[in-house]
């Protein structure tokens, strides 16, 4: 018996080993702009001083050479380079910052980073055919960030009864509520923390063991927007108008009056982290929110202390949510990029200017 | 559940544990019936919870299409236990023969319905309309249950041996339900014989007899097979055989190949995790392929090709029609006769009609040759080099038409094939056949028997860490999604 146990775990023990190898010397998965986002950046790093990461809101709001000619108009000499990703919110966003890091640029000296919510699943990606979106960051810390958010759910969510599960209709359902009412808050709360963390773990497992890395993979951004000649920033022409213009005006009417979001203390600590991992490099964060037209609170606060560039508030920045500053309700098209990117360089020098910073 | 799934292994470890915690056979045999069922359940049940739902709220046209299908294999089973009783107490020749003809017209009815009417319907109604005669007659929306062309053959397989007197009726239903439901053999055979599974039935399995190092290592090569190269060139097959005429005919040679590939190990990737998840169970599944591509002639072809198919059709059918007992004529009569209901067998298409047929004939062909090549030694020397490439080349022409899906297509791929003739100008990546040469070595390499031992004799920590390194690197070349087995259609 014990030697048929030792066998099991000599062959977990090579599974883990050689899969662990393979991860560290086989080329990254092709995930569709963020490839070409990280290869473009390994091959130039030590040309730029400042990085934009976060989501298609900074991918195309953001205009590089807009940026630097602000920043130069003020004395500041910097070269920067847009690594937003369409749909790359935290923990991926998180991913994708460390790896940078880890190339470690010697000239890079800030890392703008946009706030935004976690989002534990990539947007489209279904559970029950991961893409390679959904599963090529999960390492360690991203995985102990979303099993983090899963239990901080599971718990906040004590006072209600256990949801149940799609698809059940009936007497089970009568059945389930009735049981679900009987059950401590505690073993409900492990129960909910349970069925999301399983999840997370497949996908870490996954990732981990290098599924389909060099196996056809299902994509879910099929639009190439990797834009490395206008240094990854994805200029957009069109106008808002229309049925699309009219939503977005009462959007506008509705944001106002919107019953706050709670605080996300899962967001701010893994924010928090990743701050203190970029300062770690020699590197300054600068927190910045993009000007969204789904909710004033749709950003995580920024960590205590850390200044930030808020453009998400339509009364103070009126110029950003103009129709003609935007392509659809939640992203600025080129007029509003280069709005967006004149302010947050002002804003910026001013902050250098000021020895804000830290 | 496919076999490559991660569920698949879940539920798999949690069979194996349990089988092997249980102590009596008869619990144990009992346990793996239940888990047989569970597993054909899932292919129709969906989510087990709705299911639930719905059934206990009576909501029954919300059930998904085809969950009383596990229920056609209950009473499969539980007629042919009645039947093989039946058989056995009956006195007279007669009441055994009309036991035996009961059984043989309600389980081909069984296949008859579920595979065939559509397709008998559709070729009357067009065969009407071709001599200009008005008809009324249409398909119906019958869904095929997975599983049941080998189900059935195995329960037949069990009656027709009780009536010849091979082997005795089974008085334990549990044993008789446990063979014809084994899971791993369940839903793309091997067809299992009753005369060499039951006797297994019957013994406990001791976990001392398990050759586990011999399984692992056939799992491991079924999984690579399926998973690995049969789903690698499946996209560029279906590329192809899509819009064969836009291609060159060169890329019809590489589809043709890359297809024979594909169906080689995608089927008999599924028979060796099937014999393989068998084996680790302490179950033996009789053999269902060995290096079929290497084989000298068509009638080696097809006794390396779906043995347990083969041997079925051998043994029930051609026997049953008198076989070779009578003149030649008679003999291949029986044969061609044999090959079409083994190429119907495959599917309700005339394709495969035509695909049993062109077996039938080379089987003929063979039978004169071989009589006629007996008197020259000198032919009989040079076909050993050519015959394996020639009867290769042969396996691919037919297999055009058990791929294709129609006979407008065939024609296209077939003129590409044979004479080199093609309109179209697109391409395949020529790079796959480099895959398909190195397979083809490996698969060589394996026929000279060179991977056949060396891996006995390491020490078993060796083993397991190589195991394990093997299985992280297969995963590599694993896609995140997968189409079913193609013998599940079937």
């Amino acid at each position: 018996m014990l030697r048929r146990s030792l066998n099991v775990l000599v062959f977990a023990l090579a599974f883990v080993l050689t899969a662990w190898t393979i991860r560290r010397v086989a080329p990254m998965p092709d995930v569709l702009v963020v490839k070409d986002k990280l290869e473009y950046f390994a091959d130039h790093k030590d040309e730029f001083q400042a990085l934009f990461c976060g989501s298609s809101r900074t991918n195309s709001g953001l205009d590089p050479e807009v940026f630097d000619a602000t920043l130069r108009e003020n004395g500041i000499t910097a070269r920067s380079f847009n690594l937003g990703v369409p749909a790359m919110m935290p923990p991926e966003q998180f991913w994708m910052i460390d790896e940078v890091l880890a190339q470690r640029p010697r000239s890079l000296r800030w890392i703008f980073i946009e706030l935004l919510p976690l989002q534990l699943h990539t947007i489209g990606a279904e559970e029950t055919s991961p893409t390679i979106r959904d599963v090529y960051w999960r390492g360690w810390r991203e995985t102990a960030i979303c099993l983090r958010a899963v239990w901080h759910d599971a718990g906040a969510d004590r006072a209600k009864p256990l949801g149940v599960p799609e698809g059940w209709d009936g007497a089970p359902k009568e059945l389930w509520k009735r049981c679900a009412k009987v059950i401590p808050p505690a073993m409900a709360t492990w129960i909910r923390f349970a069925g999301g963390a399983g999840a997370h773990l497949a996908l870490f497992a996954r990732c981990q063991s290098n599924i389909g890395l060099f196996a056809r993979m299902e994509e879910e951004l099929g639009e190439d927007t990797s834009s490395l000649e206008t240094r990854g920033f994805m200029p957009r022409s069109e106008v808002i108008e229309g049925e699309a213009l009219e939503r977005y005006e009462t959007v506008l009417q509705k944001l106002e009056h919107a019953p706050p979001l709670p605080p996300d203390p899962v967001a701010a600590r893994a924010y928090g982290e990743l701050l203190a991992r970029v300062r770690r490099h020699g590197v300054t964060p600068v927190c910045f929110t993009t000007p969204t037209s789904l909710r004033r609170d749709f950003y995580p606060s920024p960590p205590p202390g850390e200044p930030l560039l808020a453009y998400n508030d339509p009364q103070r920045y009126g110029v950003l949510y103009e129709p003609g500053s935007r392509r659809n309700v939640d992203h600025l098209n080129k007029t509003g990029a280069a709005q967006l990117t004149r302010l947050l360089g002002l804003d910026f020098v001013s902050l250098v200017q000021r020895n804000a910073l830290r | 559940m496919l076999f490559v799934e991660f569920r698949f292994f879940a539920f798999f470890a949690f069979v194996f544990g349990v089988h092997w915690t249980l102590r009596s056979n008869t619990a144990r045999k009992a346990f793996l019936l239940a888990c047989n069922h569970a597993f054909y359940a899932c292919f129709f049940f969906g989510d087990p919870a709705a299911f639930l739902a719905h059934v206990l709220s009576a909501q029954w046209q919300e059930l998904p299409d085809g969950w009383w299908f596990p229920f056609v294999l209950i009473a499969s089973t539980c007629m042919d236990y009645a039947v093989g009783i039946g058989i056995e107490d009956s006195k007279r020749p007669a009441s055994r023969c009309a036991w035996m003809v009961a059984t043989i017209a309600v389980n081909i009815g069984v296949l008859c319905y579920f595979k065939y009417f559509n397709f008998f319907v559709t070729s009357v109604a067009g065969f009407l309309d071709w001599l200009g005669l008005p008809t009324s007659l249409h398909a119906l929306e019958i869904i095929l249950p997975y599983g049941v062309s080998f189900y059935t053959f195995q329960s037949m397989s069990y009656t027709i041996e009780v009536y010849r007197g091979n082997r005795p009726a089974e008085r334990s239903f549990l044993n008789l339900a446990f063979f014809i439901s084994f899971f791993p053999a369940l839903v793309a055979g091997p067809i299992v014989r009753a005369i060499a599974f039951l006797p297994q039935t019957h013994a406990a399995r001791r976990w001392a007899d398990v050759d586990v190092r011999g399984a692992l290592v056939l799992f491991l090569v079924g999984f690579v097979k399926k998973a690995c190269v049969a789903e690698t060139v499946a996209p560029s097959v279906d590329q192809f055989f899509a819009a064969p005429e836009s291609y060159t005919a060169l890329s019809a040679w590489i589809a043709v190949i890359l297809y024979a590939t594909q169906i080689f190990c995608d089927f008999s990737g599924y028979t060796d995790m099937a014999i393989a998840a068998a084996r680790l169970l302490g179950y033996e599944l009789t053999i269902n392929f060995d290096f079929p591509y290497f084989a000298t002639s068509v009638t080696d072809f097809w006794r390396r090709w779906h043995v347990s198919l083969s041997t079925w059709l051998r043994d029930y059918l051609y026997f049953s029609l008198g076989g070779n007992r009578g003149s030649k004529l008679f003999t291949y009569r029986n044969l061609m006769l044999t090959m079409l209901l083994g190429g119907l067998w495959h599917g309700a298409n005339w394709t495969f009609v035509i695909w049993g047929a062109l077996h039938g004939v080379a089987l003929v062909v063979h039978r004169e040759w071989a009589a006629f090549r007996q008197s020259s030694p000198g032919l009989t020397r040079f076909m050993g080099f050519v015959c394996v490439p020639l009867t290769f080349y042969w396996a691919l022409f037919t297999w055009i038409f058990f791929r294709a899906p129609d006979f407008t297509s065939a024609a296209s791929v077939l003129e590409a094939f044979v004479l080199w003739r093609s309109p179209g100008t697109a391409s395949l990546d020529v790079r796959l056949l480099l895959l398909i040469a190195g397979c083809a070595l490996i698969h060589w390499l394996n026929f000279r028997g060179v991977f056949s031992t060396w891996w006995r004799r390491i020490p078993a920590p060796a083993f397991a860490a190589a195991y394990g390194a093997a299985s992280a690197v297969v995963l590599l070349f694993v896609p995140t999604t997968y189409k079913p087995f193609i013998y599940f259609q079937f």
